[in-house]
């Protein structure tokens, strides 16, 4: 059963067939991924896929429904003395009212609270968001630019990668068919640092990003001794920007500062025109999310 | 291939054989008769098919049926308690935060959800709140005031 929806997409009411699976394990869901060679899709909040399904942009043979995989779900915690662990099944309503992110890493919980709406909040997870790898998800830049490093199960076993090297273009991820999402594992911040994460939408809810930025910067006497520049939804993946980076570090990170590495992070991002936003405004707006960042982190 | 689902649905235990490709949303409104969650964009967007899972506002047109098994769920017509409206719904009457209605069940039902995690919301809560709820009539003022005059109910 099928309806035209607005400018000629397809809208189903009624979702395709496919077959859905409980796996009893991360190697037996491995397995399965395996034996549809592609044509099956991982459930976890199921935010992007029912919609993608809807919109006649995914028909997966088989749904592989990990949401209750003991060793990919349970609370956020500590992970030795100097990082925190993030099960990738944790709603981002969860990362936005974790005490001990909002005490250690408060970039994160302001940055889920951004996403989305409190309905979706409460079931789309962060492992969701960084697997379906949209040049535009929230998660990615913060994360990426606080350094986070994400545990990866493949038939071959288990690796641990950092997060900037997981995405490999618009909806790819090194993943591939058969690869799981892990645990994602971010330092906490060294003394003098601080990150700020800045998204630029027409909506406040429900709308995705034109542009944003996410920052990590430190400061030893007065000067930047190091910093993290990570650019959303402006390439197909989230970027990180050296260009910019140099540009702010060993600087005293003034107001010419700052602007220096906003021209820089603007010049180094690669946006496309798309109904949200042009190319040109996208570079533009570049220049106002990273300048709002860094001036928040150094003020 | 239909799978059984057994799910909770304001206070009664259903046991319901669906085909997975079903909604939450199709088996309140199609297999259990219970019609006050509506149907709007049926993608996640406007808000119109909340319900509460397992206390958590959430859409319903987007939680896979097989997903739901097990859950406890509250929709619009389990709010009410010994024939006595919750607050939420008398505020949405006494402040005249009905237009069409429409969006009438969704929005009290994320209202609910808001006032059970804060008794008594600053407006800007409230706004943030119901963030993911449409009203198409655009008569939200008396929506943000029908939730602040819950909230200040004991």
């Amino acid at each position: 059963m099928r309806r035209r929806w607005e400018r000629g997409k397809v809208f189903r009411s009624v979702l395709p067939h496919f077959e859905y699976v409980r796996p009893r394990s991360v190697k037996d869901a491995i397995r399965i991924l395996a034996r549809y060679r592609g044509e099956a899709a991982l459930l976890a909040g199921g935010t992007d896929l029912v919609v993608r399904m809807k919109m006649d942009r995914a028909a997966p043979r088989a749904i592989v429904d990990i949401k209750r995989l003991a060793p990919l779900g349970g609370p956020v915690k500590p992970s030795g003395r100097s990082a925190i662990a993030i099960p990738p099944l944790t709603t981002l309503a969860e990362i936005a009212s974790s005490a001990l992110l909002k005490r250690r890493l408060p970039v994160l919980p302001a940055t889920a609270l951004l996403m989305a709406s409190p309905q979706v909040r409460n079931r789309a997870t962060v492992g969701g968001n960084l697997a379906n790898a949209a040049p535009s998800a929230d998660m990615a830049p913060p994360l990426m630019a606080l350094g986070a490093r994400v545990r990866i199960h493949t038939r071959g076993g288990v690796k641990t990668i950092p997060l900037e090297q997981f995405f490999t273009g618009p909806g790819e991820t090194v993943l591939g068919v058969t690869g799981i999402l892990g645990t994602i594992t971010v330092p906490l911040l060294p003394r003098g640092a601080r990150a700020s994460y800045q998204a630029y939408t027409v909506r406040e809810a429900m709308d995705l990003s034109i542009a944003s930025a996410a920052v990590r910067v430190q400061k030893k006497a007065g000067k930047v001794v190091s910093a993290c520049i990570v650019l959303g939804a402006v390439a197909p993946t989230p970027l990180r920007v050296p260009e910019a980076e140099e540009a702010l570090t060993g600087t005293r990170g003034t107001a010419g500062d700052i602007d220096a590495a906003a021209e820089a992070a603007s010049r180094a991002s690669m946006p496309i025109t798309d109904v949200r936003a042009t190319e040109g405004y996208r570079r533009d707006i570049v220049r106002v999310v990273v300048r709002r960042a860094l001036s928040e982190v150094l003020s | 291939m239909r799978v059984e689902i057994t799910l909770t649905v304001n206070g009664d235990p259903y046991s319901v054989h669906v085909e997975p490709n079903r909604t939450l949303l199709d088996v309140l409104r199609d297999d259990l008769g219970l019609t006050g969650t509506n149907r709007g964009c049926n993608q996640g967007d406007c808000g119109a098919c909340t319900v509460l899972v397992d206390g958590k506002a959430m859409n319903a047109c987007l939680v896979l049926a097989p997903d739901a098994d097990g859950a406890q769920i509250t929709t619009i017509e389990g709010l009410a308690t010994g024939g006595r409206l919750h607050p939420i719904q008398q505020a949405f009457i006494d402040e005249g935060a009905v237009q069409c209605g429409y969006c009438t069940p969704g929005m009290i039902m994320t209202a609910a959800a808001l006032l059970a995690a804060h008794p008594d919301p600053t407006e800007e809560q409230i706004r943030n709140g119901i963030e993911g709820n449409l009203c198409r009539c655009t008569g939200y003022e008396s929506i943000v005031r029908a939730v602040r005059a819950a909230g200040r109910k004991p």
